[in-house]
Order: structure tokens, then sequence, then C-alpha cells
């Protein structure tokens, strides 16, 4: 079995697809593409395509990753060309690479989400100081308890302290008022950037971060004792664990 | 842009805002400056129904290509982004361009069902155009209207300046043409109208008056301009193996309640089912070869990436060598993984060849329409299928690997009494009998029990509905008899929807007014159950004086004139009255094949 890891950025045209709708485009153009795509057995086969992290609705992202399985070996070079021309305005390819067998899938790796959340121009936007305080305050509660919508309409609690990694302030420079936050993803629980900023300045009615905030993923990353990109720029693919030829 | 502008900042606070884009895969993007004539077709529902439809699809591709005619597509927005935009006075817009709705030279709406006509004017006043069509100025779009219920459009009349009836593949282009030079001369209004009168299929309301008499019965139609025809002939296609099918339709980006391609095989239908109103008006039948099929089909696999395709009919199992039809396009996209799949099933056309080929790519469960429980009401209302097509239908599926089916019934058809309603249990409790002793295996059975609802153009047009306290009576009839049956599931419709149905089904130009007034009410989405208010509605009637029961529960009588007597379908009132006759003389049903 060939598996390719690929990487792209989705832009503004597209930050209001969910994670599903995102799927479904991909799986189409790739269909389209004419690839030599591999599919679960059974009825209803489906392809074998899976994106490292969901990607929250109404968020820009510039390196989002997915895998995806083919029956026939074809190079990264000849599946991105072949690609290319069946993506929509706003999602841009911009690498892939053949995975070597036994490693593990994406998803299980992928453990952090690096965001640039940027205050929108034209709201009067709170003091540098005051946010920076906000920040801190939060940070220094032990436990902070997020309410959320569970299965069935029950509304359950959970601490989600230990999902954030970072937080800070970006310098003041010439953009706007920018939080750098590294929160937790994947399977193992998570936050979301808009939960976070809602603790963060709070009182703001629904939907009113996402009226306040344009929230971009910068990157995903493989957490441990320092950031590991699982596939960068220019770089080999990397799952955190001791490359083959080292074993 | 301003228009722009606001979206932006309204799309973040809506539910899935990926409606509203116009972005998707095969959209297609014109100059407004370098297009001769721009229409919008404005679809009364939200997005992922207006998506599903194949009358969309239809008109998007054939009109976008021709090199000086644009298209764009609307659709109503849901409840919440309506608010949004009402509160910051942002116009309804077009999605590929964002442009208001109101900048567009014709403004086409799709008219599915009745219950969409309080969305129709809901979205003009979000439009910003005025609602009726006497108060649109020379600058302002011309309002047109086409699809099933153009064929009784009265209650909506005054507010539409233009209907095509019929098939639109050449009819809608041909009106369209006309505009550029019209404009250049600077003609007027009446002038326009006038002159799109002439093409065939066009009825302009308001060079026709209703007359009544003085006691308030409709008596006919008047004639006020020389260039209307004194009755209007649907268009109809000559055949369809012509360029007319789409083959890049938009692939949408939320998922559509049909989220699939649509390829369709013929239009129009052979059966002569008595209450069914797309088996009359869609005549004659039409089919597409299955040369052309299979390559409307890969057209469309390589365009879309679908990975599931519906041979759609109003009765696919009729094409003649569907199953011949199935097993090549099976064959030629198996590799794709592609699936091939039939809306619903004929009883009587359902073979073994039909289910092996459909087996490959099932889902769910299997679809029938039995209408009516017993002989007598099946043979009353046309539908010429005996129990022992439905046993062995559904044992054919079985022994294909199928365990469940929906059926479709319908209370309060003419004729009916008590029995037949709780025979629905009965046959539906011998089905699964059956099939447990020949096959050893339960089967599940969602059964669906809609209202019956009088149309125009069908033999039943004359019948009266079922007053709306005896469908409850009988819908709680069937409860009851069902109600310790197992494997069973039963659903019903509204009967308040279908009193409303009913009534506009029907009606006359003396309702608009009340379609008017039920926009200031703020009534919309009438066919979805949590916006739908019946109290609003008698409220509204009974303002404006209108006893609507006279249109729902009358028997009209036969001699009597009929408010779309001057719009001819493709069968004759003659014909329709024959066979509203025969239906009381237990008759089986015609056929008309050509």
């Amino acid at each position: 079995m060939n598996r390719i890891r690929f990487r792209f950025s989705c832009g503004k045209e597209l930050r209001f697809l969910s994670h599903l709708d995102l799927l479904r485009l991909l799986q189409r153009a790739m269909r389209r593409a004419g690839l030599p795509l591999a599919y679960t057995h059974g009825f209803s086969p489906r392809l074998k395509l899976s994106l490292a992290a969901p990607l929250p609705v109404g968020v820009t992202a510039s390196k989002e990753y997915g895998e995806v399985f083919l029956v026939e070996p074809l190079s990264p070079a000849s599946f991105r060309r072949r690609l290319e021309g069946q993506l929509p305005r706003g999602l841009l390819l911009t690498g892939a690479a053949a995975v070597p067998a036994g490693r593990p899938p994406l998803a299980a790796v992928v453990n952090a989400a690096l965001y640039h959340a940027a205050w929108k121009s034209g709201l009067p936007a709170p003091a540098a100081p005051v946010l920076q305080k906000a920040l801190d305050k939060l940070l220094a509660r032990p436990v902070i308890m997020v309410r959320r919508l569970g299965k069935g309409g029950k509304i359950t609690s959970k601490d989600v302290r230990p999902y954030i990694f970072s937080a800070g302030l970006l310098p003041p420079g010439e953009q706007a008022l920018t939080v750098r936050l590294l929160l937790q993803v994947g399977s193992k629980g998570g936050l979301s950037p808009s939960r976070f900023l809602e603790q963060l300045v709070p009182k703001v009615d629904r939907g009113g971060v996402e009226q306040c905030w344009q929230v971009h993923r910068q990157g995903l990353y493989i957490c441990k004792e320092h950031l590991i990109d699982p596939f960068p720029e220019g770089g080999e693919i990397n799952d955190g664990q001791k490359n083959f030829s080292e074993l | 842009m301003p228009l722009e502008k606001h979206l932006e900042k309204l799309l973040p606070l809506v539910q899935k805002p990926a409606r509203y884009l116009g972005d998707e895969w095969n959209a297609v993007k014109k100059d407004h400056n370098a297009a001769a004539v721009r229409m919008v077709l404005a679809f009364p529902d939200i997005y992922e129904v207006g998506m599903s439809n194949l009358g969309l699809k239809i008109i998007y591709e054939i009109v976008n290509r021709h090199p000086e005619m644009l298209l764009e597509r609307v659709f109503a927005p849901a409840v919440e982004m309506e608010e949004l935009m009402r509160k910051h006075s942002l116009p309804l817009f077009a999605l590929e361009s964002r442009r208001p709705v109101r900048e567009f030279d014709f403004v086409g709406f799709t008219l599915q069902y009745e219950l969409s006509y309080s969305n129709v004017l809901n979205m003009l006043d979000l439009a910003g155009i005025p609602l009726y069509s006497e108060k649109r100025g020379d600058g302002e779009p011309l309002v047109i209207g086409g699809g099933p219920c153009a064929f009784n459009p009265e209650p909506l009349a005054p507010f539409f300046d233009l209907f095509l009836l019929g098939d639109g593949e050449e009819g809608l282009p041909e009106i369209l043409e006309k505009w550029p030079a019209l404009k250049r001369k600077g003609a007027v209004r009446d002038e326009v109208l006038a002159a799109l009168a002439a093409v065939e299929g066009v009825y302009v309301p308001r060079f026709y008056r209703p007359r009544y008499s003085p006691g308030g019965s409709f008596l006919g139609m008047e004639r006020l301009h020389p260039a209307a025809p004194g009755s209007i002939r649907k268009r109809t296609l000559r055949d369809l193996e012509g360029p007319y099918h789409p083959l890049a339709p938009v692939v949408p980006h939320v998922e559509a309640v049909h989220d699939r391609g649509i390829i369709e095989l013929f239009r129009g239908c052979s059966r002569g089912c008595r209450f069914c109103q797309a088996g009359m008006i869609y005549r004659p039948v039409r089919r597409r070869s299955p040369g052309t099929l299979k390559k409307i089909a890969r057209e469309i696999i390589k365009n879309t990436g679908y990975d599931e395709l519906s041979l759609s009919s109003l009765s696919s199992c009729d094409y003649p060598g569907i199953d011949l039809l199935m097993s090549d396009l099976n064959r030629a996209h198996e590799s794709e993984r592609v699936r091939f799949t039939l809306p619903s099933l004929r009883l009587d056309s359902f073979s073994v060849g039909v289910a092996e080929q459909f087996h490959r790519g099932r889902r769910g469960s299997l679809t029938f329409a039995p209408e009516a429980a017993t002989g007598r009401l099946r043979r009353v209302i046309g539908k010429n299928i005996s129990e022992e097509d439905l046993f062995s239908a559904v044992g054919t599926a079985v022994s294909a690997g199928w365990s469940s089916f929906k059926l479709y019934f319908m209370i309060g058809l003419p004729t009916e009494e008590e029995e037949d309603v709780v025979a629905i249990v009965a046959l539906c409790r011998k089905l699964r009998q059956r099939i447990k002793d020949e096959q050893g295996r339960w089967i599940n059975l969602a059964v669906s029990a809609a209202t019956f609802v009088p149309k125009a153009h069908t033999p039943f047009q004359w019948e009266p509905q079922l007053p709306m306290a005896e469908v409850k009576r009988r819908q709680g009839l069937l409860r009851s008899a069902a109600r310790r049956e197992k494997g069973i599931r039963l659903s019903w419709s509204d009967p308040g929807s279908s009193f409303l149905e009913a009534v506009f089904a029907r009606g006359d130009r003396r309702l608009a007014p009340l379609l008017g007034r039920a926009r200031q009410k703020g009534c919309r989405f009438d066919g979805w159950s949590e916006h739908f208010s019946l109290s609003r509605w008698l409220e509204l009637f009974a303002e404006m004086k209108i006893n609507p029961e006279e249109y729902a529960y009358r028997r009209f009588a036969e001699l009597e004139p009929l408010p779309w007597d001057h719009l001819e379908s493709s069968v004759g009132k003659d014909i329709l009255a024959r066979e509203y006759h025969r239906s009381r003389r237990d008759n089986l049903s015609w056929e008309v094949q050509q």
C-alpha cells in the first residue's frame, strides 16, 4: 500500500467550511484527479483519506496535513501535479511525500496546533497591557472549567487547563494585536481557539469571539520535549519517532 | 464593495455560512459588464434543498452555455441569516457575484410546490423588489416563474411578470434572447411583456383578468391585450437527446439533501395515476438512449468526483432495459467506486435484474409506493398493482439482500373508507409474515401516510380534500392499528399543511392579496414543520374574509370554469374528465404509451 502525506494551506475563501465539508471537497478533488485511490472494503467503500486535525470553522491555515492511501505507487511530484488542477480557489497544495510503511497514522501523532488570533481592524481593541494581564490571570488558574454541549444535548464541564501548552502576546509590531496560542488537539482531548478566547475576554455574546478575532492556524505539530513539524517545508516527513535508519 | 464587506462580518455569526459563499466547484462566474442579459435563478428554499434539484442544474448549465447570457443562483436564506440581513439592511444577493438580486434583468423562481409561495414573496421582499408586478418600474427586474406550480400559478399571478409553462431548456433561452434588443429600444414594461408573450409557453398574467359572478364563482379569463393568446400551450422538448443534460453541475460545499449526481433517464411517465400531477404535466414520455446516458454519466463523474449517481425519472424502473443499463454503468465505473441508485421503484417493474445491479451499491432502504392498501382503492386512483406485485417485489429485494423498506401510502383518497386506512397495517403485517415464511427473515417497514391533495390538471382536480378533522381521525385509526405492530414504523404528514397546500393548489387570483399579507405577517418556510403555523394562516383567511374551505373541501363542478383552464398541459380537460368518471366505475386505469 502506498501512502502519501500532503501539506496544504486553507485561505479565507474556504474558512467557513466544516471539517466534513473539507474532507468531502478533498475526496471529490482526488476522484476528479483520477488518482489511484485505495478504498475501504465493505458495502459502502470509503476513500482512505484522513486529515491531521479538524480545522475549526472560520479559521484559515498555512500548514495543514493529510494522508491518503493509493493502490499503485505514484511519485509525490505527479500526485501534486494531478491534484493541483482539481483544487478550488483558496486551497493550495504545498507539498507531498511518500510515507514509509509502518509509520503511525498522522492523526495519532499530531497533538498540538499553533494559532495566531489577531484583533480585527475597525474594532476598538483592548490595550495590550490589559490583554496581557488577562492572559496572565487566565494561565495562572490551576483549573479552567469550560462548559460544553456533549452527546444527547447534555451540558458537561471539563477542565481545559491541561490543553493549553502556551499562550502569549506577540510583540507589538505593524500588525494588529495578536495572541499566539499553542493548544492541544487530537483524540486525547483538545481546546478550540474560540473557546480559549471566550475565556480571555469575557462577556462577549454568542459569535462575539468570531466577530472580534480573526484566527489563523500557523501549523500542526507533534509536541514532545520540543515541537516537531510532521512534514516541514523543504524537509522530510517526521513522526517524532526515531528514523528507521537509526534503528 | 460594501455588501461584500458587510457579508464577511455576518457570516461568522450564522450556521453553515458556506451556504452563502457561491464559490463551489463548477460555479460559473461571468463578467456582468460583458453579459447582454443577466438572470438570477431563485430557489425558494434553503441551499441544501435547492442544490438537490435537477431543474436548477439544467437551467444553470443551459443558460450559462450561451456566451452572452449570465445566470447566477440564490436560495432562501435560513431564518437566522434572514434576521441578520434585515437587521443590517443587507439585500438578497446572488451567490456568484454577490450583487443584489434587484440589479439583475430577470429573477426566475422555480415553483416546486405550493408551500414555498410564502418564501417566494419573502425573497422578493428581502431583495427590495416591489412584490406586485404593477408596482415595478422599467429599471427593475422581470420576475418570472416556472416548474410544476406554473400550471396553476393564479395565487401568485399579480406578483409575476410572466410564467413559462413546461420544459425550460429551449423556452427560457428564447425569452432571454429577446431582452437585449428590447432594452436597446427602451421598450416599456408592457411592450417587453407583449413581445415575450409571443414565445410559446409564456403566460403573462397581467394580460388576463378573471371574471367572477356576483355570487363569487369564477367565470373565466378575459383577455386584455391583443398580444395575449387565448390559451397557453406548455413548452415540450421534442426529444432529450440534444445537448440539454447538465454535465458539470455545481458541487455543493455544504452537504445537500441529495448529495449526488443526477442523470435523467426520461421525462414524463406513461402510467396514469389519477392523483399524480407530475404524471400528467410532463407528458409525453421522452427517453434518452443508453449510449447518451453512459456518456452523460462519464462526464458527470469526471467533472464532479461524485461517488453516487441517481438514475432519476418519475418511474425509473419503467426504462426499457434498466437492468442492462445499470449493469453497464456498474461495470464501466467499478474501479472508480461509483454507486448507481434509483430514487423510487415501481412495484410491478422491479425485477431480479434491477435488484442485483442495485445491490452492489445498496445503502439504507428501498422505497416503494403502493399508495393505497386495498385493491379497490388502488383501482380508483389508477395505481394498477396487485398485492402479489408488492409481495414479489419485496421478496425479490429481500433475496438480493435488503431488509428495510419504505412504503408510501396516502390518506384521504377519493372514496376512501375506514377499512382502507386500517388495511394499510394489515397489508404490512401480511407482507412481513409472507417474507418471514418464504425467506425466514423479518423485514423492517417505514410506512409513510401522506394526505391526499387534489391538484390542477389531474383527473382528481375536481375532488374535495378530506376535511382536516377527518384526516386526523383516520390518522388516529392508523396509529392505533399500528401501535403494537412489530417492525412497522409509521409517519404521517401534518394535516394543516396539506390543507394549505390544497387551498393554493386549486386557488385563484383572489388568494394573492392574502399571500401578500402573509408575507407581512412573517409567514415563510411553510413546508418546514418548525416554521409552519396553521393558526396564523387561519387568522389571515379570517382577516381577508376568504373561506379556505371553498378551495380545499369543495367538489368542483365539472361544467364550472377552472382558474387554470387557459393553461394547457399535455392532457386535455375532456380526458381528465373521462378518467374522473372511470375512477368511479372501478375500472382499470389507462395507459398512454407513445
